[in-house]
């Protein structure tokens, strides 16, 4: 069963496909085989719905569900984040009460990190948990949470110590979403979806038991998640995308799409839709025009250098490296590329990309393509953030002056806001 | 009522050498802002972007009645014979509210056409009508996948029984779906692509076998897809010379140019402003993010973007009446290089520097950045032009 070999793996997910996938059968029905095989996420432990299979193998798999048309699981949204945050520092309780219903899609989670007032310096959060009885009370303000309003779970970065260091005073929490004490409000992007929201936490309760790792480990408990957050960002043009086949199942992932998934659907066209690019540029014929033609091999110079190097950290992370701060390499690229197309896409099209309707350009695509990619730069960490991480711990050149650094918390100058 | 603030402008139109605006202008300056102060802000906007016209006519009358819709036209038709500075300063007020009315199209575009080849009739007729307000008017040239290639026009117009007969698509109109005369271009002779053989046409939009669908633009203005189908106008319908129409579109385009790169200027000044703003209010890591060297140079490149564009925009509205067509081709298409580079880097900027609050509909920055991208494409994009330079002599 550990035989790991490229042929060896294909031959087994396709006797096994072949055996189970069901184009009739309800999509949670499906889902739930792929947990209990461990086919869905076979790099994932073979004690929590995986098969233990190095990363690198997982394309070959995918490769197999591509080949017989089975609906793989959709490795998007918040919700596997919190996957790879409760594997690498969940309690058994919460990998056995959380784990199958996110492989499913069941659950929808969000992260409440980001605050008015602290977002790159996301240390700085002022929410607070404070432990009254026997339960964590929580109050405060979070911003930007993508998905929270269809959320049953929260990724919760909450401040527990006002006098100790900005640092050391946070802890991480699961928070029931579905509460009187949490509040949110939708907030519409210029693109016009409104895929984030404000979330206001008044009195909300957790228990104790969904704190994760300990007291004052929030910090390390976050970069965990952010560092899967930034390795997430050269796939973003995958997410969302809606298989062509028909059947029962297939409608089902499609209504799942318009409605759980709903939040993610613009996030391909904030990375830049470089998949349309060639199609494109062949139907409008501006596949001829010289310039044209050069900014396309500029971008998808770009786009292999991104890949490879997205395929560089998931090889390092097949040989049990950490993730490193190298994400920030990928997340960079990402922007570039999500940059690069946008103008490339408005080359191609010329006026009508900027036409929002239903007869304009790929019925508007392009348009969104051009009002969506500026989020690629802020969301999971911003350019600057990224160059910072770069130069002060990849390149150990010197740190920007900290004023916040071992003073506690309560004493750091902030945003009025809170 | 007509304010007598143009009347008395009329005294000098025309530039200070030393690039300072004169009292008059300065003056006209201040009653365009604070029109624009008193009576546009992001909520009202937004209001008028879903009213069923797209614009509002209350803010297009008070725009009539400031004079400022006849401004550039001359005085035998009822304008005030203004000259692009004064053009300028205009545009530069609305890029600052980020006006949506359809000046544009109508004015600037139209007008331009109907200056520079309507007969005497027509001419007094359309330009105190669209100086009053009460007439609106597009420019009906571009057509699918021509990509900001003038000469592209496959539109057809033959001439029968005295009739013109016009037949093609449109697309991309700015404020088609509004417009009560459509300026058509289609081809009388010739092939696809050849600059000979295009004409104009004055088309009242109500002309059996138009058809008109309108579209949002991304920066919330309107434009149409306008399909013309055994459409039947006059023969007097013509504007300007049978076939020999390349040159004033050029000329309209020309002006629509320098028409947004002023406008651009007012809205990157105000993105510019507003960042600035921000970075030194916004606290991160224990002081304002306006203490990282980083954003202190991103800002400074935008302030420098801005700066260009303002002195390009300045150029191209002195080089709207230069004679030689040549020159005035090369200087419109370097305007055009370096606003839409300018556009870029201060809109994109504006955002970045902004952070998550940059991408939301209820802040303003974004509504900047959305047109300012417009802009950058709006006859032509910057790789274009740099296309049309890469292959023309300089001038200079
Ligand atoms: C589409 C989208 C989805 C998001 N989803 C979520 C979510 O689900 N959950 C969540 O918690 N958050 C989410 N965010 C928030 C995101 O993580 C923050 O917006 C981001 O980290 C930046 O924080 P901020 O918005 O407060 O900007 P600020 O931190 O205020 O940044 C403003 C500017 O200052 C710069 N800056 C700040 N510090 C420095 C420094 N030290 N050196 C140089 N420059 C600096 C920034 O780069 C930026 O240009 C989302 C954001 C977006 C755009
Ligand atoms: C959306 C987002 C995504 C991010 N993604 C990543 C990421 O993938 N990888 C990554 O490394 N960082 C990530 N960061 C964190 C980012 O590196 C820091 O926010 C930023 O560099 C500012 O530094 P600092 O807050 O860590 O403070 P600093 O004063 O710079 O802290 C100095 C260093 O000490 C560490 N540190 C200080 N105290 C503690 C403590 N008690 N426990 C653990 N570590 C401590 C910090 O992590 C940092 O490395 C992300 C931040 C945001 C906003």
């Amino acid at each position: 069963m550990t035989e790991h070999t490229e042929d060896y793996v294909r031959k087994e997910a396709r006797t096994w496909l072949e055996n189970n996938w069901d184009p009739n059968l309800d999509l949670f029905e499906w889902r739930n085989k792929l947990a209990d095989s461990g086919w869905g996420l076979p790099n994932w432990p073979s004690d929590w719905y995986g098969r233990d299979l190095p990363v690198g193998l997982v394309p070959i798999v995918e490769e197999e569900f591509q080949r017989i048309g089975a609906l793989p699981i959709p490795k998007s949204g918040i919700r596997m984040l919190a996957a790879a945050t409760i594997l690498n520092h969940g309690t058994e309780m919460h990998k056995e009460k959380f784990l199958r219903r996110i492989v499913t899609g069941e659950d929808v989670w969000c992260q409440l990190f980001s605050e008015p007032g602290s977002g790159s310096d996301l240390a700085g959060a002022t929410t607070k948990a404070v432990m009254a009885g026997n339960k964590w009370v929580v109050n405060g303000q979070k911003v930007w949470t993508t998905s929270a309003h269809k959320a049953h779970w929260g990724l919760l970065l909450a401040r527990t110590d006002m006098d100790a260091t900005k640092h050391d005073g946070l802890s991480y929490f699961i928070i029931d979403m579905k509460q009187p004490g949490v509040e949110t409000q939708p907030l519409k992007q210029m693109n016009g979806y409104a895929s984030f929201n404000q979330v206001f936490l008044t009195d909300a309760e957790v228990l104790p038991d969904f704190q994760v790792a300990e007291l004052g480990d929030g910090w390390k408990v976050a970069t965990t998640t952010l560092m899967h957050e930034r390795r997430a960002a050269d796939s973003l043009r995958a997410w969302g995308q809606v298989p062509n086949s028909e059947g029962p199942i297939y409608d089902q992932e499609r209504a799942e799409i318009e409605t759980t998934m709903a939040p993610y659907k613009w996030y391909p066209q904030r990375a830049g839709r470089v998949d349309l690019i060639m199609q494109r540029a062949k139907e409008t014929g501006a596949i001829k025009d010289p310039a044209v033609r050069q900014e396309i091999a500029k971008l998808m110079t770009l786009h292999k250098s991104a890949e490879w190097t997205a395929r560089r950290a998931r090889s390092a992370q097949e040989q049990g490296k950490p993730q490193g701060p190298e994400g920030s390499l990928g997340k960079l690229a990402a922007s570039n590329v999500a940059r690069a197309a946008a103008k490339v896409h408005t080359m191609i099209s010329g006026a009508d990309s900027m036409l929002s309707g239903d007869d304009s350009p790929e019925n508007g695509t392009v348009a969104e393509v051009l009002i969506s990619f500026p989020a690629s730069s802020i969301a999971g960490g911003t350019d600057e953030i990224q160059k910072n991480i770069i130069s002060e711990r990849v390149l150990d050149m010197p740190k920007e002056t900290r004023f916040d650094a071992g003073k506690p918390f309560k004493d750091i100058p902030r945003n009025t806001i809170s | 009522m007509r304010s007598n603030v143009i009347s008395y402008l009329k005294v000098f139109w025309g530039f200070k050498m030393d690039f300072e605006l004169s009292n008059e202008q300065q003056l006209l300056k201040d009653s365009v802002s604070r029109l624009i102060a008193d009576n546009y802000d992001l909520q009202k906007r937004g209001a008028i972007i879903k009213s069923a016209d797209g614009y509002s006519k209350t803010v297009w009358k008070q725009l009539a009645d400031l004079g400022l819709l006849g401004l550039s036209f001359s005085s035998n038709y009822g304008g005030f014979d203004g000259g692009p500075v004064e053009q300028m300063i205009v545009l530069e007020a609305f890029g600052t509210g980020l006006l949506i009315e359809p000046y544009l199209a109508t004015i600037v575009l139209s007008g331009t056409a109907i200056q520079s080849a309507a007969d005497e009739n027509k001419k007094s007729e359309l330009l105190s009508a669209i100086s009053n307000g009460d007439h609106l008017m597009a420019f009906a040239h571009s057509e699918r996948l021509s990509r900001y290639q003038l000469s592209q026009v496959e539109t057809r117009a033959q001439l029968k029984n005295g009739n013109w007969i016009l037949n093609g698509e449109k697309t991309t109109v700015l404020h088609g779906g509004i417009a009560d005369t459509i300026i058509v271009t289609a081809r009388t002779k010739g092939s696809d692509r050849s600059t000979d053989g295009i004409s104009l046409f004055l088309v009242p939009a109500k002309t059996k076998g138009i058809t008109v669908n309108s579209y949002p633009t991304i920066d919330g203005m309107q434009a149409a897809d306008i399909k013309l189908s055994n459409v039947s106008v006059p023969q007097n319908a013509l504007l300007g010379e049978c076939d020999k129409g390349f040159l004033i579109i050029e000329n309209i385009e020309q002006h629509g140019i320098a028409a947004v790169a002023a406008e651009s200027v007012g809205a990157m000044q105000c993105v510019l402003d507003m960042t600035v703003d921000y970075l030194k209010t916004r606290t991160q890591f224990g002081r304002p993010i306006g203490d990282f060297q980083v954003l202190q140079h991103r800002a400074a490149d935008m302030y420098v973007a801005v700066e260009e564009a303002r002195s390009i925009a300045i150029y191209a509205a002195m080089m709207t009446t230069e004679k030689d067509t040549e020159k005035r081709r090369h200087a419109m298409a370097t305007t055009k290089a370096q606003i839409g580079v300018s556009c870029r880097e201060v809109g994109q900027g504006g955002v970045q520097l902004h952070g998550g609050i940059g991408i939301t509909e209820e802040y303003a920055i974004g509504h900047y950045f959305k047109r300012l991208s417009m802009i950058e494409r709006q006859f032509g994009d910057v790789e274009h032009h740099m296309t049309t330079l890469s292959m023309m002599d300089s001038p200079d």
